[in-house]
């Protein structure tokens, strides 16, 4: 398999940061309202929230998501 | 617009046409104020195929949120919980129309995958990457630490863990694109990267190699 170094990095990364319990993309996107909306509020969510925090770090697609939504409440001021 | 609590949004959604139908209205324009944003990173609102995307988003969007209304915990503001699954939404489309021709068998056959029970010689470790030409000696570190992975990945990992590796964290594809081409559901796929990365980390564990090692291997 022919792998980039910055993609190996990446994954190496990911291993590093693994745990033997992570949530799922499902469990992610469940409570994703309340994690993007404490983030918005300054809220220390890597204490809160820290499954959704390290699946958000491992996981780009969903990563994406949380930004996506993040930019909607921040322009929108909906978690206000 | 009238502004609602979650409780008022509750109730008005489940009231009469009237009612109901007001409701809707104001949550389209919450949905619609939101989407710009949301899909910043794929669209600009000037682009053409904006609008359209945009309305088919919204009415998937209110469709869910009818049908899903019971399962709203109000841990959040009720429009954040519609805007959730509105990214969702759009976001889902979005990948879908992006990689719909991107197949991953072709993927792999692009690889030039050889059967995981060899190992790549050296110079086809895929390392020469760098602008710099690192010394000699730092290229054969590389070289090396490149194959060592490699190998760990030939051995502790299965073919579809290896495909999905390839297809989402080397060439991009969104997960429940290579979800659906390996006939699978997102989580499942998610399961399987997950399980991957815990194989890699014990055998890294076994062999005495930490991940720092290997990153400044590669600087």
């Amino acid at each position: 398999m022919q792998i980039p170094i910055d993609k190996l990095k990446t994954m190496v990364r990911g291993v590093a940061r693994t745990q033997e319990i992570e949530y799922s993309c499902e469990d992610t996107y469940r409570l994703l309202d309340e994690f993007t909306e404490a983030v918005a509020q300054g809220k220390d969510v890597a204490q809160l929230m820290p499954l959704v925090q390290q699946h958000l770090e491992l996981c780009p697609d969903c990563r994406e998501e949380f930004e996506a939504l993040l930019r909607v409440l921040q322009a929108t001021r909906s978690g206000a | 617009m009238k502004t609602r609590t979650n409780a008022e949004w509750l109730t008005d959604l489940r009231a009469d046409a009237k009612t109901r139908e007001r409701a809707l209205v104001d949550l389209r324009a919450v949905i619609a104020a939101g989407l710009p944003y949301a899909l910043s990173n794929w669209l600009s609102p000037s682009d053409p195929q904006f609008d359209m995307l945009a309305e088919d988003v919204t009415q998937e969007t209110l469709l869910k949120v009818i049908k899903h209304l019971d399962s709203f915990e109000g841990r959040s503001q009720f429009t954040t919980w519609v805007q959730r699954i509105a990214v969702r939404v759009a976001l889902t489309e979005l990948r879908r129309r992006r990689w719909k021709d991107v197949s991953l068998d072709a993927m792999m056959t692009e690889e030039g995958e050889e059967p995981m029970s060899t190992l790549a010689p050296p110079a086809r470790a895929g390392v020469a990457q760098s602008n710099t030409a690192p010394d000699p000696a730092r290229a054969a570190e590389q070289s090396e630490m490149m194959a060592m992975i490699q190998r760990m990945i030939a051995q502790e990992l299965t073919e579809k863990q290896r495909m999905a590796i390839v297809a989402a964290r080397i060439n991009g594809m969104p997960i429940e694109e290579v979800a659906r081409q390996m006939g699978m559901e997102r989580n499942a796929l998610y399961k399987l990267l997950h399980d991957a990365r815990l194989r890699l980390k014990k055998r890294m564990e076994r062999e005495g190699l930490t991940p720092e090692e290997v990153l400044s291997a590669f600087g």
